[in-house]
């Protein structure tokens, strides 16, 4: 055949046409690997390869086919022979594409795909894949290309027309985005003489997409333009006036702005976010008594809206504020409200507004005390004493809120006392002035207690887990988290559905513990997570296009190109990092040599025991291992028997490491920490601790410009950040006696000296010291001075004598500074341990014992 | 020809079969989505079910005020759905199931927001729904719902409800909105049925996955209607009335 002969001196089987029973099995592979057929499928495969062992395009089915059931090495070699074997076939390139995406390497899979465009020019499969790929990766312009190619050749579907203009909006190129839209409309009209034939829902998308392109490029009037005309059309009633009320306030519109806002307050009188543009639109933004006279008449026409009572509190003062808040608190506590306190907490930013609040519950819990009613009120309560108990909750919050932790915790006591049975949440309000005290076993103890009282309540088992986890219990911990999760397996359940706040409370937990191992591993796993999370968005780039939802489908991909910023990745990088520098830092003893010590101070008869029981421990292994392959054989046998047509539910392959073992035995944890900022520097620049995590990576990898950067970034951050500027005088101990020179020298040092502003390393860190007013900063600085090269003890000594800081994981932070220097740490505990008398950190002696 | 991935659509022939495109791969429906309702039953039983929770919610609060913000989710907002959901509820799904909702009915999904405490906002409480497209009547379903216990008594599972009805009917012409319930959450149905008005329609024997029957509701959406209109009465005044009938003119 002349493909065959095409292909050269491969002419024997590997390019060969199939033809008769061959080819019927080949096109069945094809069909079987779409229907995820998989065995039925490499049977096939077998069958032409029987025949014909080099055919390449089946031997590359069949590689794909085995990718598909996680066996990639295998995957990979056969579809590179497949390749090797019929280099001018487009569907052995496409296969070899397929492989590289679902391995993630999208861009070796781009590469392949344009090498099967290239033999099978247009096909419009291979054109759609390689668009997928393409604003996977973000590349815009080929994207556009690639969109463009594939609306040239069918122009006829819908969802063509939007690719291209999504390419052209995701470029900026607002306009040519909306010329598609409109050729669009056009040749629909023209096509069908009529309006586009599209669900409803889906033309509604098409027009507001439009308008969100047109806003976006500033042309609000033309926005607005769109949305007055096809306004019958338009079945997002709320989206729509959400974004007329931005785009008439864009453009000055007060009267429209203010009605659209007004009607949106009709449809949801707790949107927030409506009223602060409401205020926006009528000018009153700071004019108080303007906006109390808006809330007041919003008061009076939706009397039931917490939002319109709610919000005027942050804006009024003085004597207007502390009727308003007694009046505001009134209806809550009465209802037996728990997050009140929440609602209320931004308000403490204001001292004067703190204290108002103090005064106002001690006599609201007073009144109710004496009276059983609130001040004021010549109304007796109907449940007094609920109102007692939650009147008390709240002066309680605000105690702790103050720093008054005896009066908080007297005060929850006696909320908790006040009605029978108790309030479940007094019992959370309990532990979390624990926590804040720094007494993690009694916080525990606490949520413990009240988990019990309701054992169904996941939250209340998630609250407790936590405040385990952070007491260091975490053999209770994981006990207690797997009553919730299915099959008690909560290992694999949580890794499941990407629990990450339990990993990295875990993690953290187990590194605080010196367990790196079991660390890593929780780390590991959220990054896992978050590495699914991205890939998650592959299958919606057409999907969306077939949906027509391009306003969310644009603000996924928005979302996430900032994923790896989002909190749980961030600590959990952080965690990694931290511990794989401990790791380069303190390289874990080789367990050969170790062993070798460790028999050299035997005795004879000691060592023989020893061989002994390492013999008997191989046995058994052995005998374990020999007995699980068994049984295993075994289960798959029956499962086979059960017949073909159980859904395979694969089972679950079991975790070869489960501890994080292998983890642990990296012998680059530099690398695998620079693993783990890449994605920070990508999302997450604006992170001060971006910097300060790389910072302490690439100077250990002697990469000094990159260390520079890092320096430079922190800084910009937070300019006065004492962790930051401890860095910079670190940088500049370590280059004036670095051995560089020439180009990078110089930019070295003009970095440094723009950093220091042209002083000495160990100058710019006395300033630090001299700077210093809390313990942590204090403790910072003398960091600084001995990264600097000099002489920390001076500094560290005089830690114990700043002010001691408010929150206990600072005070924490600053003992582990120190600890660091090496100097002055006794003195400080000593000091916090008074200040913190709850704190077992500190061997505070209100602690609570552990058990 | 060239191999068409297996995922998310499947072989054109039966793509054409469908007026919608299906779930995007990896939505593993055993695993992730309670409502195939092609699975069987065993497979049912094994899933997640879901399981619309409101506890704690007595008779004598009423889902007047609210502390919290609640409005429409963005795509921004799913992570902080799914730690909520994990948080409070024992049927969990994976991010790609929120992207899958978020994605294919996004007006439906709600938020209800709080301060943090911290300066920033947290999401305490959300409503996921879809719409069942592949039956003949388009009819909403209430994926999950979830308010943390820390703010509980404050009406928001009622408001995240109305917020999705709403959605449903105004958006997509919904005629009904199903969801399934514990038979032992008396909380819940208190909450569908005397303050929401479902009906209950049927019981699914052992629908859970420990062996508990649900209720399968049901709330027909002409009431809502109705209903929409007595608390536009009773909320606004005319000159509002007024107001919005010229937006409507307007657009």
């Amino acid at each position: 055949h002349d493909r065959a002969a095409m292909s050269g001196k491969k002419a024997d089987d590997g390019a060969r046409a199939l033809s008769g029973k061959e080819k019927k099995e080949f096109d069945n592979v094809v069909r079987c690997y779409e229907t995820k057929q998989h065995k039925k499928g490499l049977k096939a495969a077998d069958f032409v390869l029987k025949k014909f062992p080099n055919h390449g395009e089946t031997l590359a089915m069949k590689g794909l086919i085995l990718s598909n059931m996680d066996r990639m090495e295998e995957a990979h070699e056969l579809v590179k022979l497949g390749v090797r074997n019929d280099m001018k076939s487009h569907v052995c390139w496409h296969v070899y594409g397929l492989v590289h995406r679902a391995d993630r390497n999208y861009r070796e899979a781009i590469k392949c795909y344009r090498m099967a465009l290239k033999l099978h020019e247009g096909d419009a499969q291979i054109l759609r894949d390689l668009a997928s790929l393409q604003i996977q990766v973000r590349e815009l312009a080929d994207f556009t290309e690639t969109r463009r190619i594939i609306l040239k050749d069918r122009a006829g579907a819908r969802l063509n027309w939007m690719g291209l203009a999504v390419a052209k909006f995701l470029q900026g190129q607002h306009r040519a985005a909306v010329a598609v839209i409109e050729k669009y409309e056009d040749f629909r009209a023209e096509e069908r003489g009529s309006e586009p034939n599209l669900a409803k829902y889906e033309v509604s998308e098409m027009y507001l997409f439009k308008a969100m392109i047109l806003e976006e490029a500033g042309a609000h009037e033309e926005a607005l333009a769109v949305l007055d005309k096809h306004s019958d059309k338009l079945v997002d009633v709320i989206g729509v006036l959400e974004q007329r009320a931005r785009l008439y306030t864009a453009l000055g519109r007060g009267a429209q702005a203010e009605a659209t806002l007004r009607a949106l307050i009709a449809k949801n009188t707790e949107n927030h976010g409506y009223y602060r543009q409401l205020e926006a639109v009528l000018g009153v933004d700071g004019d108080v008594a303007k906006l109390k006279a808006t809330y007041d008449a919003l008061a009076v026409q939706y009397p039931k809206s917490d939002a319109v009572r709610r919000l005027p509190l942050d804006f009024l003062s003085g004597d207007a504020f502390a009727s308003a808040v007694r009046r505001y608190v009134v209806a809550p506590i009465r209802k037996g409200v728990p997050s009140l306190f929440r609602n209320l907490k931004s308000l403490y930013a204001d001292r004067a507004k703190a204290a108002a609040m103090g005064e106002a519950f001690a006599e609201i819990v007073s009144s109710l005390e004496s009276s059983g009613k609130f001040p004021g009120s010549e109304k007796s309560e109907a449940d007094a004493a609920q109102c007692v108990c939650y009147a008390r909750t709240l002066l309680a919050y605000h105690k702790d809120k103050v720093g008054d932790v005896e009066g908080a915790l007297s005060t929850i006591d006696s909320a908790i006392a006040s009605t029978d049975p108790s309030v479940l949440e007094c019992y959370l309000a309990k532990a979390s002035f624990l926590k804040h005290a720094g007494d993690v076993v009694g916080a525990m103890n606490v949520a413990n207690e009240v988990r019990e009282m309701d054992r169904a309540d996941r939250y209340l088992n998630s609250y407790c887990v936590k405040r385990m986890l952070r007491a260091g219990e975490y053999e209770a911990a994981e006990k207690t988290v797997a009553l919730f999760t299915r099959d008690g397996n909560q290992a694999s359940n949580l890794f499941d559905m990407q629990c990450a706040w339990f990993e990295n409370e875990a993690g953290r937990c187990h590194q605080r513990g010196g367990r790196k191992n079991r660390a890593l591993k929780y780390f590991t796993a959220v990054r896992k997570h978050y590495d699914d999370m991205e890939e998650d968005q592959f299958d919606f780039h057409q999907y969306c296009l077939r949906k027509n939802t391009l306003r969310h489908y644009v603000q996924m991909l928005r979302v996430e190109d900032t994923l790896y910023s989002r909190r749980a990745y961030r600590e959990a990088a952080r965690g990694g990092v931290e511990v794989y520098l401990d790791l380069f830092d303190n390289p874990l003893p080789d367990p050969a040599e170790e062993e070798e010590k460790m028999l050299a101070a035997m005795s004879k008869e000691e060592r023989q025991a020893y061989r002994k029981k390492l013999k008997k421990a191989e046995e058994k292994k052995a005998k374990d291992d020999a007995e699980k392959k068994a049984r295993e054989e075994k289960e798959a046998r029956e499962a086979e028997k059960d017949g073909k047509k159980k859904n395979q539910a694969t089972k679950r392959k079991e975790d070869p490491d489960p501890d994080g073992d292998e983890l642990l035995k990296t012998e680059t944890p530099l690398v695998e920490a620079e693993r783990l900022i890449e994605p920070l520097l990508r999302h997450a620049a604006a992170f001060e601790d971006t910097h300060l995590l790389a910072f302490e990576v690439f100077r250990r990898k002697g990469k000094l410009l990159l260390a520079l950067r890092a320096c430079n970034a922190a800084v910009r951050c937070s300019p006065s950040s004492f962790a930051a500027r401890r860095n910079v005088a670190h940088l500049a101990a370590i280059v004036s006696s670095s051995d560089c020179s020439g180009a990078v020298k110089t930019v070295l040092d003009d970095g440094v000296k723009t950093l220091t502003g042209g002083a000495t390393a160990a100058a710019y860190a006395q300033a630090l010291v001299a700077e210093a007013s809390s313990s942590l900063e204090g403790a910072l600085a003398a960091e600084a001075v001995k990264l600097a090269g000099g002489d920390a003890g001076v500094a560290a000594a005089k830690v114990g004598d700043l002010e001691v800081p408010r929150r206990v994981d600072d005070a924490i932070a600053a003992v582990a500074a120190l600890e660091r220097v090496g100097a002055g740490v006794g003195a400080l505990i000593a000091k916090l341990a008074v200040a913190f008398p709850y704190c077992e950190a500190f061997g505070g002696a209100k602690a609570t014992k552990r058990a | 020809r060239v191999p068409r991935s297996p995922a998310p659509f499947g072989p054109r022939s039966q793509l054409a079969l469908r007026k919608q495109p299906r779930a995007p791969s990896g939505v593993v429906r055993a695993l992730a989505n309670p409502e195939a309702r092609r699975g069987s039953r065993r497979e049912r039983r094994r899933s997640p079910p879901t399981r619309p929770r409101v506890s704690r919610l007595t008779s004598r609060s009423s889902p007047t005020s609210s502390m919290v913000c609640i409005r429409p989710a963005t795509l921004e907002d799913v992570w902080e759905m799914q730690h909520c959901n994990l948080m409070c509820l024992p049927e969990n799904y994976q991010m790609k199931y929120y992207l899958y909702h978020s994605l294919s009915w996004p007006q439906l999904l709600h938020v209800a927001e709080s301060a943090d405490g911290k300066g920033g906002k947290k999401i305490v409480g959300y409503v996921l729904a879809k719409l069942d497209e592949e039956s003949e009547d388009a009819h909403g379903h209430i994926t999950s719902l979830a308010v943390l216990r820390t703010h509980r008594k404050l009406g928001i599972a009622a408001k995240l409800m109305r917020a999705a009805h709403d959605a449903m009917c105004g958006v997509y012409d919904a005629k009904y909105c199903s969801l399934h319930v514990r038979v032992s959450n008396a909380a819940a149905i208190h909450l569908y049925v005397d303050i929401l008005g479902y009906e209950k329609k049927d019981v699914e024997k052992k629908y859970y996955a420990d062996g508990e029957d649900a209720h399968d509701m049901r709330k027909t959406f002409a009431r809502l209607a109705e209903e929409a209109e007595k608390n536009q009465d009773a909320n606004v005044d005319s000159a509002l009335v007024e107001e919005l009938k010229l937006l409507s003119v307007v657009g």
